[in-house]
């Protein structure tokens, strides 16, 4: 059986047929170019059609995902309608004579590469935005809907494309298409993101994906470990036929998981905008783990409010009271870079024209998270207002992103005791005498905060393991950077042993200890944190189904055992062996 | 024709969002109007030009306008441009009542 190794993108479990998509999917020919008249009019009705697409699918990208997903496509519209796009298409018909598919390819390859050279990674990522509109473009042009551009995939299909695109991932029925394999992509593409939210297994960055797997081939896709295995014998299948359930078969169960021997997992969501909170409930989420406040703070021009503040987090807790809800405050920096935030370069001599007002060349390393918060106090105490205010509301906890030591941590609970002295002295309701059960926790997502996990876990309520960059910064390695995602490992021995060393110092101390990075919404992984003795798992709510499933078939005793020799082991490909040997029994 | 050259000191510079609020409001202007960075230039009303210029905060560029409305554009869009409302909107929300 061969794997293929690959970056998730999308955690979840696919099994299916390949259906390769060739990088020029096959477009019905162009008809002959007609003069320049009636090429300007192909083009007029090809960008009336994709606005319109482009609307639909926002609209319906809202109501599966939510606000901020739908947002990119709005945000499609306007770079469609742009000068620099649809003018420029235009002048190279009217002005130069092109047929209209001509026309646009120019365009978009001209704008991309343009894109592709700035020094900023976010706006080097609108190329393959730039890229998507183009290929609308094109299949309006030749009267191909989005339907026929679809067809041929059929049902219980895995896609093989070099690269996909927002509209193609907005475009996939998940009923019948499975997963998604690409050769290339980034984890924080559009294209991730809406993966993600639509519970689509995805896995980037595997090499010569198109050519090494071929049409018709049995493949089974696995988006949180990044593996593709192709043609698995028996056992393998059925190991994993167990695992691969729709998420709807378990939807709105919210009975506990429970291993045979009586060990209970609370199985979290983590989510990201306010709407998600009613995706968390269907998927049957016991509380949420994570709920990511940058929504709040980026793609705009100024910081939120405290009132804007407030009523999200308001509406977020009465939504999923009596159950706990963990608010991350603002993880901005690193990849999630609010531009209203930017610092001056501390190190002139790294200065170039472009990154003088950054935040330095190494952003994972660099402002983020709990440190801007410290920094930017005014913003910070504004945040934690906010979140005080809306306790009352639900079961809150707060949890502090990019801790390295006691010491962020400490300076927090000084902020907070002032803000609620401030609240005190308003006398502005309620929540004063509430106050005290507010739960603070860390995430231990930096080596340091997993090797001090005893200190802190003493000064904190809980520990929260953020195995996404906690992996990163153990193994050196950008997970946005698919040349080093085979060094992205989540499963490496050294990560295992930081995670496991971190949940016994919790356990320890008697605190409650989580796992939140995409690891914890991979089934194959369970049994480890099962081994270990961890409280929770929070993960995307359509992963929810499967782990609980996972998790009932197991027992602690077997677990610890598994992990005690995975703990031993000198590479994560032992690891993986291990949990494939094992739980295939 | 008007020009004016400012330094940007709001802190969003003109990236992404703020690019798409610069260019819609140029685009109530009927005067023709560019931003100028170093050689680059960029139409006012296109969002992907202001976005390719890359400018952020700190960056000295200039904008031109030619039309009949040419003083007010310039003057309404290098207030744009030199507003840090940035820090005004946090004083705000610590002046308001909880």
């Amino acid at each position: 059986m061969l794997v293929l190794k690959g970056t998730g993108a999308s955690a979840g479990i696919a099994a299916g047929r390949v259906v390769v998509r060739a990088a020029d999917a096959a477009l019905p020919a162009e008809p002959p170019p007609g003069d320049r008249q009636q090429e300007a009019a192909r083009f007029a009705a090809a960008l009336a059609d994709s606005k319109r697409q482009l609307a639909e699918i926002a609209q319906a990208v809202r109501r599966q995902a939510g606000e901020r997903e739908a947002q990119i496509f709005a945000a499609h519209l306007a770079m469609l309608e742009d000068p620099l796009l649809a003018g420029a298409i235009r002048a190279y018909i009217e002005r130069d004579g092109l047929a209209a598919g001509q026309a646009v390819e120019r365009a978009v390859a001209e704008l991309a590469a343009r894109f592709l050279a700035l020094p900023d990674a976010l706006l080097r990522s609108r190329a393959d935005d730039i890229r998507d509109l183009g290929a609308r473009l094109l299949r309006n042009l030749r009267g191909q809907a989005d339907a026929a551009h679809a067809a041929g995939r059929g049902a219980g299909a895995v896609l093989c494309a070099e690269d996909t695109t927002p509209s193609e991932i907005a475009s996939l029925d998940t009923e019948q298409e499975l997963g998604v394999v690409t050769e290339r992509g980034a984890v924080n593409s559009h294209a991730a993101i809406l993966a993600r939210a639509l519970g689509i297994p995805l896995v980037i960055g595997v090499q010569d994906a198109c050519h090494r797997l071929r049409a018709g081939e049995l493949v089974i896709v696995d988006g949180a470990s990044g593996e593709v295995l192709v043609e698995p014998d028996q056992a393998t299948l059925a190991r994993y036929a167990g695992w691969r359930q729709t998420p709807t078969a378990a939807a709105g169960d919210d009975s506990p998981a429970v291993t045979l021997d009586g060990f209970r997992v609370e199985l979290a969501a983590n989510i990201g905008s306010v709407k998600e909170a009613a995706a968390a409930l269907a998927a049957g989420a016991e509380a949420v783990g994570v709920l990511r406040t940058e929504f709040l703070f980026l793609d705009r021009t100024a910081p939120p409010s405290e009132e804007e503040q407030f009523q999200a987090y308001a509406a977020v807790l009465r939504a999923l009271a009596p159950r706990r809800v963990v608010i991350r405050t603002a993880d901005i920096g690193g990849d999630k870079e609010a531009a209203y935030l930017a610092v001056p370069n501390p190190q002139p001599e790294l200065r170039t024209p472009h990154s003088t007002f950054r935040t330095g060349e190494n952003p994972a390393l660099g402002l983020r998270g709990i440190r801007l918060s410290l920094r930017q106090e005014e913003m910070f105490r504004t945040q934690l207002r906010a979140l005080l205010r809306a306790a009352p509301f639900g079961n809150l906890a707060i949890l502090l992103p990019m801790v390295c030591d006691v010491s962020e941590v400490r300076r927090t609970k000084e902020l907070i005791g002032s803000v609620q002295a401030d609240l005190r002295r308003l006398d502005l309701g309620p929540w004063t005498s509430d106050l005290g059960r507010i739960g603070l926790g860390v995430m231990v997502e930096t080596p340091a905060a997993a090797v001090l996990a005893a200190e802190l876990a003493e000064q904190t309520d809980f520990l929260s393991i953020g195995t996404n960059d906690l992996t990163q910064y153990v193994l050196a390695a950008d997970r946005t950077d698919p040349a080093v995602a085979e060094w992205y490992q989540p499963l490496h021995p050294a990560v295992l042993r930081l995670v496991a060393a971190t949940v016994e110092a919790a356990n320890r101390a008697g605190k409650w200890v989580a796992i939140c990075g995409e690891v914890a919404a991979d089934p194959l992984a369970a049994p480890l944190f099962v081994g270990m003795g961890v409280r929770e798992l929070s993960m995307a709510p359509a992963s929810i189904p499967a782990v609980k499933q996972a998790i009932r078939g197991l027992r602690k005793a077997d677990a610890e055992v598994l992990l005690s020799a995975a703990l031993k082991s000198k590479e994560a490909a032992e690891v993986v062996e291990l949990l494939s040997r094992v739980t295939a029994d | 024709m008007v020009s004016r050259t400012v330094t940007i000191l709001n802190r969003t510079g003109l990236h992404a969002r703020p690019a798409a609020l610069f260019a819609q409001a140029a685009g109530c202007f009927s005067a023709t109007i560019r931003v100028l960075k170093g050689s680059q230039q960029a139409d006012a009303r296109s969002v992907l030009a202001l976005m390719l210029l890359a400018a952020g905060q700190g960056t000295e560029v200039t904008i031109e306008a030619e039309g009949e409305d040419e003083e007010a554009a310039v003057t309404a869009l290098a207030g744009m441009l030199e507003s840090d409302f940035d820090r005004d909107d946090t004083v705000g929300v610590e002046r308001s009542p909880a």
